[in-house]
């Protein structure tokens, strides 16, 4: 074994762990676990993918691969043998974890908690499945554990005794989260239960994890805490500063819990260091952020998954461990780079069949960059499941009543197939986000015109169906589609006035664009994305002073979002202000690498400041993520001819424009 | 929950939770209490078997039953 093949990589999953509520407590002194992780590491945005939902989410962190490859959809699925549903399972993943890839290689591997990963994998390490933590009966009734929750089935007696019970806690653990708890009403007010159950839950996930570190060999663990997430759901609309709709006295009970919570993780994270030891690679991972500011949602909409409104595009990455760079900021960093920097870590080539790149750019001294196409085709034992798994249905029943309670998921109707129905039409819906967040526009459109056409009363379908039409140019139907949105919604809201707007924009009314707009800002005058449109209207009219404006004040609300730094980019382009458009373009990708107009902008900033090979650089990173588009195409020709002397790149350009022309001409064409 | 918050309004509080010192789990360890705290379940496995211990050193009776026995009973 090499010497790259003898590290340990600890990954530790802290579901909605967001930079804006921890970097206050940084400051403060109040984390001083990660504080070590951070000034030994590095550290930066770990862009969330669309639709943000946990548990595809954390298969993506775990596969390097988007939602239509890993096969993660949804919260729940369709239950085959009960003929109704069932939260997630495991076993529904339908390429390797990582950790399938390093036990093939020799590591062995233990895996707590992660979602979904129920029934236990059958790794070369312990396997703790994401039914273990949660106690389903009351402490004085048998709460045995679910079978296929722990892997290997010896060790079920351990783990069994290391649960935590919501009673067993006392005041000594409650009373640092709510210091004025006795002063509620528990027989009105239940959050204080919530609360008990979210601290058990995790410190179980906890225990099991410390006692593998302590007991086992090992040179992967991976371990996922969901408690921030529900710390957050449960308690940030209580989070200072106070929301006006939030009664002060709730406010003042409630208001250190969050801040407790990520205190909490903390204390939990420095055991780990502690028992992980110095030469161990640590990355701390989130799955989104968390809307804790402003930007907070006053209200939830009533759909399904709707929670996930509260959070916010950006997690957190961390890496700290030999050879990872110390004390530095790195930038563009998306979930799907997690799996591919692990096994770069070990030595191990990603598969050219991951979306996601190992990060580089973390290594002192980047380890080499070797690719194979598939790690599915490679044979061996690497502890997947067996074909004929088992499933617990009264496991299932309780892991979904915690995702209603959580409010996840709407209670399921009594008429069965009414709701298999909408189970499969949500998992659709979300199949056709994860297209629309891959920019294959062509992909969504066949499942949003079946859903819209089946569902009707559905305006979210509607919305995205919108969208994708105005993606590929067809216009007629976006106004078709914005139009019965219009028609459904009987209550002038600043988001209708934003729609017709948007709508306006797209048929090249600038003028009628702008007055709905305006008549939007002056009812809501906090939306980013209003001011994101204000600018778009301003700069086809030409008004750059005003769109560069308009997109400031976006940033305004919210300095994470590169939509705007990109519209910026644009706008200096079109007033020659080169370097301000190189610094624009270079902030939106920070924060979004995986987003092709922001290289466009870039690389045209670059061409015209003289930077030709930086300029081509970004071009070609254009491609990579949207290799349809025409004009980067023939940018990259005139580049490589007239500027860089590289005439076979060009030809090979040249080749790709005359091959799109035929396809346009063919009438395969694709817009991007 | 309801039987476990006991604490009187005008009862004093533990400290909050930023006070709490996360670089003395020797100490915490030592001096655990039956009524455990948040350190000592950070300390992961081995602070809640060591809390358990405590408890049952001074008397506390879990009412948790006998998981195997209610197994084997309900076979």
């Amino acid at each position: 074994m090499n010497k790259a093949l003898k590290k340990k990589v600890l990954l530790i999953g802290w579901d909605a762990a967001d930079w804006k509520v921890v970097n206050p407590l940084l400051d403060a002194g109040c984390m001083p676990a990660l504080e070590s992780l951070v000034n030994q590491g590095v550290i930066g945005n770990l862009a969330t993918l669309d639709p943000p939902l946990s548990p595809m989410l954390w298969t993506s962190i775990a596969t390097g691969v988007h939602a239509d490859k890993h096969g993660i959809l949804n919260f729940t699925e369709p239950a085959p043998h009960k003929g109704g549903i069932r939260p997630v399972m495991g076993t529904s993943r339908k390429v390797k974890a990582v950790w399938n890839i390093l036990m093939q290689n020799g590591m062995k591997c233990h895996v707590v908690g992660w979602w979904p990963s129920h029934p236990a994998e059958p790794l070369n390490g312990i396997t703790i499945s994401n039914f273990y933590q949660r106690a389903h009966a009351p402490i004085d009734k048998p709460w045995p554990l679910f079978p296929g929750t722990v892997h290997p089935v010896e060790k079920m007696e351990i783990f069994d005794q290391l649960r935590i019970h919501p009673a067993e806690l006392t005041e000594a653990h409650l009373l640092p989260f709510v210091p004025d708890a006795a002063r509620i009403d528990q027989d009105k007010d239940h959050r204080l239960s919530a609360l008990a159950r979210i601290i058990a839950d995790c410190s179980t996930i906890h225990a099991a994890t410390t006692w593998i570190l302590e007991n086992e060999e090992w040179d992967f663990l991976a371990v996922y805490y969901d408690a921030i997430d529900h710390f957050s759901h449960g308690f940030m609309n209580f989070h200072p500063p106070r929301m006006k709709h939030i009664p002060r006295k709730l406010y003042e009970l409630y208001k250190q819990v969050v801040t407790g919570g990520y205190i909490y993780h903390d204390m939990m994270l420095a055991r780990l260091l502690q028992l992980a030891g110095e030469e161990v690679t640590v990355i701390l991972v989130s799955d989104h952020g968390f809307h804790s500011d402003h930007l907070r949602p006053r209200a939830i909409p009533k759909e399904p998954a709707g929670p996930a409104w509260q959070h916010r595009p950006y997690g957190i990455f961390v890496m700290k461990g030999p050879n990872v760079k110390k004390d530095e900021r790195i930038y563009g960093a998306r979930l799907l780079d997690v799996a591919p920097t692990i096994l770069n870590l070990y030595g191990l080539p990603a598969g050219k069949d991951m979306d996601g790149k190992p990060l580089v750019q973390a290594f002192e001294e980047p380890p080499p960059l070797n690719f194979i196409p598939s790690w599915e085709s490679v044979t061996g034992e690497c502890g997947r499941y067996p074909d004929n798994v088992l499933r617990d249905p009264y496991a299932e029943q309780e892991a979904m009543e915690q995702l209603i309670a959580l409010g996840y998921v709407e209670k399921p109707d009594e008429n069965v197939e009414k709701t298999l129905k909408r189970t499969s039409n949500e998992s659709r819906f979300f199949l056709a986000r994860v297209h629309i967040n891959k920019n294959q526009y062509q992909n969504a459109l066949p499942i949003l015109e079946s859903l819209y056409q089946e569902n009707q009363k559905e305006t979210r379908y509607a919305f995205q169906l919108a969208k994708c039409y105005y993606a590929t140019r067809d216009i007629e139907k976006c106004r078709e589609t914005t139009e019965s949105i219009l028609k459904k919604t009987k209550k002038e809201t600043p988001q209708l006035q934003l729609l017709r707007g948007s709508l306006a924009l797209i048929e090249k009314q600038y003028e009628k664009a702008l007055e709905y707009l305006i008549k939007a800002e002056s009812a809501e005058p906090r939306l980013p994305t209003l001011h994101q449109q204000i600018g778009q209207t301003y700069f086809r009219m030409c008004h750059f002073p005003d769109a560069e404006r308009a997109f400031k004040k976006a940033l305004e609300i919210d300095p994470d979002n590169a939509v705007s730094y990109d519209g910026l980019a644009r706008v200096y382009l079109r007033m020659r202000r080169n370097e301000e458009a190189v610094s624009a373009a270079l902030h939106a990708i920070g924060l979004l690498y995986y987003y092709p107009s922001a290289h466009y902008q870039l690389g045209m900033a670059l061409a015209r400041l003289g930077q030709y090979k930086r300029a081509a650089e970004a071009f070609e990173v254009v491609l990579a993520m949207a290799p349809g588009l025409k004009k980067a195409h023939r940018i990259l020709k005139q580049l490589y001819t007239r500027r860089l002397s590289q005439p076979e790149k060009a030809d090979q350009h040249a080749q790709i424009l005359e091959m799109l022309r035929k396809q346009r001409n063919q009438g395969k064409g694709e817009m991007v | 929950m309801k039987d476990q918050i006991q604490t009187a309004p005008d009862q004093p509080v533990l400290p909050n939770i930023e006070t709490l010192s996360f670089d003395s789990y020797e100490s915490l360890y030592e001096s655990i209490t039956v009524d455990g705290s948040l350190g000592v379940l950070a300390l992961g496995a081995a602070g809640v078997m060591a809390w358990r211990r405590k408890r049952k050193e001074a008397g506390w009776q879990p009412p948790i039953p006998d998981i195997k026995k209610e197994e084997k009973s309900g076979e």
